[in-house]
């Protein structure tokens, strides 16, 4: 028989099942009693007022390896056996976390194995977090008996565990435990709330002063008064716990509660929002300003803006990054930059020093850290950093944002301490600050804040915004923007973020100008950002591919700060652009292409479409919430692209089949037959005047080759 | 490799999970979780990669595998049950040939229930992955969870039947060096019933509980494997004390062992690895001949110390290379040989970070050599852990056995120059 006793904090719940384990204990039954509080003196009254060892201490204190069932238990009054799952000091940690870690490791050391007639546990009931709900799974308690006072916020409290048992198999409950506190009308209330969930009242336990006597000594009244007949109560409880029925629960709704318990209608909602929590105080809340796509649309988030802030940290050359996450997060963080860095490195030739020698740290989370708090490992991993480098980056997780670590208030002392230091503190909370992007564009954000400092701006330099720094044709764009750059007498100042170090960061102002990488949601709200933040001023032209993009950024430079003549430099790229096309358009004039693309800004595709002198039959732009661009970008063939918010594909790619294009060109392989050539249009398009080019030298021979290659017919799926 | 950067217990589970042909990784958690389990679950099994146009459903989110609940912060709050209900339905639909449920770090913190009433297939399930720990450790928790929901045969052992324990999909080549020692075991008279995590189906799975042997593979990844197995189906277990089937040496006593205590004659196998040796040697002659080599060459290494100790052995022992950095990703039962191995052959005193140490040749996964190669570190590298320094692999490329010391060989000699 597993029985749980749950009861608001303080309602004597302890003294309750004590007293309830003593009564079953002296009629021969082996007990086990489970104390599941972080203040751990459930079982104080069955071992002569002595505190047993917690779990929770014993798994932070002993290695694996030499865990052992008897160490966590103690042999109390009657031959009970004693545990204590114990947890962290109040305000730090879970204990919800340490509840799960406990039942875990007694089952792992084989709790199964003493054969108990009965175990109890003793359960905190008004934390309603599911670590305190452990007790109430399926696997566990049998039945449920809730202790309650007459109280409100105790029947309230004793209403909300009927909610929780509700959630697991509901037809659990036990009873009521009515513990007076010698209030007249408690009774009434308890009676009345009993009834309106139909539940009996299995047991009232009288305010006596033998409690206290017998608590002052150690132990249990039934231990010390077995005659009286306060202990008569609990050998009754005993019985009913042992033999008394289930009963299903029915929890009340908060109204229906207090009409019932307080006997009046309800008072109107209060008005709520506009604070948030903060370090535990509210604070006015500031609703994000830069936000990503998923986040301001509130849809589901695509990776998380832990891993979005920690790669964009790890691309800056001379900080350090300190992750205060459980492993796994640190390594799915740092193997999405090494495995750009790899694939860069291994395919192009191109070292990206930040990603290939990353400089990171990780607290480290473990079980003992979730429970009793993570600080103290993220300290150690802060000194570790500091140690190194005098300019540090903190990225949170969900774990340590769940847990509610003062991150910040360590973070500043860290950095009183370390004089000259800079920890640049980023509470993403895993997800909870929204997707990857939102951690890209927050890091990018806490980096300029922290490090951008005043200079005389130079009008021969310009900065360029909104890298996305594992793109592998990072350092291959900037080689060219650089290039074209000399040609106007300029050059790059600070790439942000992505292949820079903290030195270019702080120098963001040198440069009068910036440009954008490209016109998605992320470069445009780091743009916002610096014309707000930083006074920054923008090209309204961004990089782009091909000649026309190409030509009116450059044309713009020109006007506000390139010394060279612009038209000379254009005519010397159209002619190299023109000498290229040639030979492309015989090969490729007259044939159909269709597109399906996630990309909306796809001008520079369609224009090297009309330059080779192809027919476009459909072009297709699809909305997803995964990919970057969320608004219109003003194309200037708008009229020649059909824009899809809600569609499925399989009739999108069909629609494209039945025109028979040469090409189907799509930013992903679709499953449109063998009939079609399908070639990709680049996640993250090279940048310059013949970037498209090299596509479409590709497209002559992919018409070139077979439709049906051999290997087709080997190939099962 | 940085301790940062290993893969820990989270993705250890996952690939053990997704080790189970036909199943269905159900992740209860974020989607940062989900990403790059899944992405190397299907390069590992050579699946096709993110493609939202084609994998566009709910729960998968542009890949095809580990569907997720993609939880957030409502979910944190007020719990994400109704959306794993949901995914779990999704799963049914699939009829996976086993189902695993595992929990995120944040969603194991907040206390989310995976048990559902009803369903078809067998369910594993891992509520509380213990967080960082180390790959060996997860993924030896999720093995066990999957042999406790499938239950395999408790039948009377079938004689010359092995199941061998440690391999993963997350392995390089995994398919590969199962192969070849199933191989180099059948013409020993001896035939592998399962090996739990790489591949195996439910039916292998179920059947591994009639092996008359289990042989550790990698052992840090099967000490309780081994004693489950024992407890539950009285199946003996053999720990080759060399390390994984890796190097000529290694690798025939390890098939002795086995053959040894199953009664089996292990001659074929033993001829097939003598002809490979036959043709190695013949091959380093030449460069021992026209250059001098390999003698005195050194390398570095990085990996889980079963690979590492073989690989040591191997390199120094047999080719007359110096370690000059060594570095196991975790402790293991090879740990205490390797270190042992080290101090005899006067390298005791070896760095332990690959990273900072020059060397002819790096072995380690395949970010951590492409780092050495980018420092300038290394003129060569041979990857033993994923990720791949390679895409593409038509021809047969076991990192175990007979294929896999030819490969080691091949690719440490390959670049050696004087």
């Amino acid at each position: 028989m597993r029985v749980a006793i749950y009861g608001k904090g303080g309602i004597g719940k302890s003294t309750v099942s004590a007293n309830l384990t003593a009564a079953l204990s002296v009629r021969g039954l082996k007990v086990l009693q489970i104390g599941c509080d972080p203040k751990h003196d459930s079982t104080r009254l069955l071992l002569n007022g002595r505190d047993p060892p917690t779990v929770m201490e014993y798994i932070r204190s002993t290695s694996k390896g030499e865990r052992d069932l008897s160490d966590v238990i103690v042999q109390g009054y009657g031959g009970s056996l004693c545990v204590e799952a114990g947890g962290p000091e109040p305000g730090v940690g879970c204990a919800g976390r340490g509840i799960l870690s406990t039942f875990d490791l007694l089952e792992e050391l084989g709790v199964d194995s003493l054969d108990a007639d009965v175990t109890l546990y003793d359960v905190l009931g008004d934390v309603v977090c599911g670590g305190f709900a452990v007790p109430l799974r399926n696997d566990y308690a049998q039945k449920v008996m809730v202790v309650t006072s007459g109280e409100f916020m105790s029947i309230y409290a004793a209403n909300n565990i009927l909610r929780g048992v509700r959630n697991y198999d509901p037809r659990r409950m036990g009873g009521i435990i009515f513990n007076s506190r010698g209030d007249d009308e408690e009774r009434e209330r308890v009676r009345a709330f009993a009834e309106a969930v139909g539940l009996p009242v299995v047991a009232e336990i009288p305010r006596s002063t033998l409690f206290l006597e017998a608590e002052r000594t150690g132990a249990t009244v039934v231990e010390l008064f077995p005659d009286d007949p306060l202990s008569s109560r609990f050998h009754d409880l005993a019985n009913t716990v042992l033999d008394g029925e289930v009963h299903e629960a029915r929890p009340l709704g908060d109204e229906e509660l207090e009409r019932i318990v307080l006997g009046k209608a309800s008072a109107p909602r209060a008005e709520a929002g506009g604070m948030r929590v903060e370090n535990g105080s509210l604070r006015p809340r500031t609703p994000p300003v830069y936000t990503s796509r998923n986040v301001d649309r509130h849809e589901v988030l695509h990776g998380c803006a832990f891993t979005g802030a920690v790669v964009t940290c790890m691309s800056v050359e001379g900080l350090h990054t300190v992750m205060h996450s459980p492993d796994s997060c640190a390594h799915l963080s740092c193997q999405m930059a090494q495995n750009a860095a790899r694939r860069a490195f291994l395919k192009e030739g191109v070292s990206i020093p930040s990603f290939l020698e990353p400089r990171v740290h990780c607290s480290s989370m473990d079980d003992p850290a979730m429970v009793f708090g993570g600080t103290p490992l993220l300290e150690a991993a802060l000194r570790r950093a500091l140690a190194e480098c005098s300019h540090v980056a903190m990225v949170t997780s969900c774990p340590s944002g769940i847990i509610g670590d003062d991150v910040i208030s360590l973070a500043q002392r860290m950095e009183a301490e370390h004089e000259g230091s800079k920890v640049i503190t980023m509470v993403e909370d895993g997800n909870v600050a929204g997707d990857h992007m939102q951690g890209v564009i927050d890091a990018c954000v806490a980096l300029a804040d922290s490090l951008i400092t005043e200079h005389p701006p130079r009008n021969d330099l310009i900065n360029v915004v909104g890298i996305k720094p594992i793109a592998t044709n990072n350092e291959r764009n900037m080689r060219y923007l650089e290039s074209v750059l000399s040609m106007m007498g300029m050059g790059l100042n600070c790439r942000f973020i992505g292949g820079t170090d903290i030195d270019s960061i702080e120098g963001f102002k040198k440069a009068s100008l910036s440009i954008l990488a490209n016109t998605d949601r992320f470069a445009q709200m780091l743009a916002s950002f610096l014309e707000d933040e930083h006074g920054a001023r923008f090209l309204r032209s961004p990089l782009s591919a091909g000649m026309a993009g190409t030509e009116a950024w450059i044309r713009e430079l020109a006007l506000h700060g390139g010394t060279q003549d612009a038209d000379k430099v254009i005519e010397g790229l159209r002619h190299e652009y023109q000498e290229a096309l040639g030979p492309l358009r015989n090969d490729m004039e007259g044939r159909s292409v269709c597109i399906i693309s996630m990309h909306k800004d796809i001008d520079w595709l369609i224009d090297l479409i009309d330059d080779l002198g192809m027919e476009l039959r459909r072009a297709y732009v699809v909305d997803r919430s995964d990919h970057l661009m969320d608004y219109h970008v003003g194309n200037r063939h708008e009229s020649r692209l059909m824009f899809l918010q809600d569609y499925v594909m399989e009739d999108v790619v069909r629609s494209c089949v039945q025109e028979s294009p040469d090409i189907l060109l799509s930013t992903y392989p679709v499953d449109a037959g063998l009939d079609i050539v399908q070639e990709r249009i680049p996640m993250v398009p090279d940048i310059g005047h013949l970037a498209p080019l090299e596509l479409a030298r590709h497209w002559a021979l992919a018409l070139r080759a077979p439709l049906r290659e051999g290997w087709r017919v080997d190939h099962d799926g | 490799m940085m301790d940062e950067t290993r893969p820990d217990g989270l993705v250890g589970a996952l690939m053990a999970f997704e080790g189970v042909k036909g199943s269905i990784t159900a992740l209860n958690g974020p989607t940062g979780c989900k990403y790059y389990p899944a992405s190397l679950s299907e390069a590992m099994t050579r699946r096709g990669g993110f493609n939202p146009m084609m994998h566009d459903s709910r729960f998968y989110l542009g890949q095809s595998r580990i569907p997720c609940t993609y939880m957030d912060l409502n979910d944190y709050v007020a719990g994400g049950r109704a959306r794993m209900e949901e995914l779990w339905q999704d799963c049914q639909t699939r009829s996976p040939s086993l189902l695993a449920l595992i929990n995120s770090p944040g969603a194991s913190l907040i206390g989310e229930v995976l048990e559902f009433e009803g369903g078809v297939p067998p369910t594993a399930m891992m509520e509380s992955p213990p967080p960082s720990v180390t790959f060996s450790e997860g993924y030896e928790s999720a093995i066990l969870a999957v042999l406790g929901a499938l239950r395999p045969l408790d039948a009377s052992p079938e004689p010359m039947t092995v199941n061998l324990l440690g391999m993963s999909i997350a392995d390089l080549g995994w398919e590969d060096s199962l192969a070849d020692l199933r191989s180099l075991l059948e013409v020993c008279g001896i035939r592998v019933l399962a090996a739990p995590g790489a591949g195996c189906s439910v039916a292998e799975l179920k059947d591994s509980g009639r092996a008359a042997l289990n042989v550790m593979v990698h052992d840090e990844r099967c000490q309780r494997t081994a004693e489950w197995y024992r407890i539950n189906h009285g199946i003996p277990c053999h720990r080759p004390s060399g390390g994984a089937p890796l190097g000529f040496g290694p690798l025939t006593e390890w098939l002795e062992g086995i053959c040894s205590l199953l009664g089996a004659d292990p001659g074929p196998g033993l001829v097939s690895i003598k002809e490979a040796r036959r043709r190695a040697a013949r091959e380093i002659s030449r460069l021992d001949r026209y250059q001098g080599l390999p003698r005195g060459t050194s390398f570095s290494v990085s990996g889980s110390p079963s690979l590492v100790l073989p690989i040591v052995k191997t390199l120094h022992g047999y080719l007359g290379m110096v370690p000059l950095a060594v570095a196991t990703s975790e402790d293991g039962p090879c740990t205490e040989q390797l270190e042992s191995y080290l101090g005899d052959i006067g390298c005791g005193e070896a760095s332990t970070d690959v990273l900072d140490c020059p060397a002819d040749v790096v072995i380690a996964d395949g970010n951590t050599a492409a780092m050495v190669l980018a420092r300038g570190l290394a003129d060569n590298a041979v990857d033993i852990e994923a990720p791949s320094m390679v895409q593409v692999n038509i021809r047969s490329d076991p990192l175990l056995g007979i294929g896999g010391t030819q490969r080691l060989l091949d690719r440490c000699l390959q670049g050696l120059r004087r």
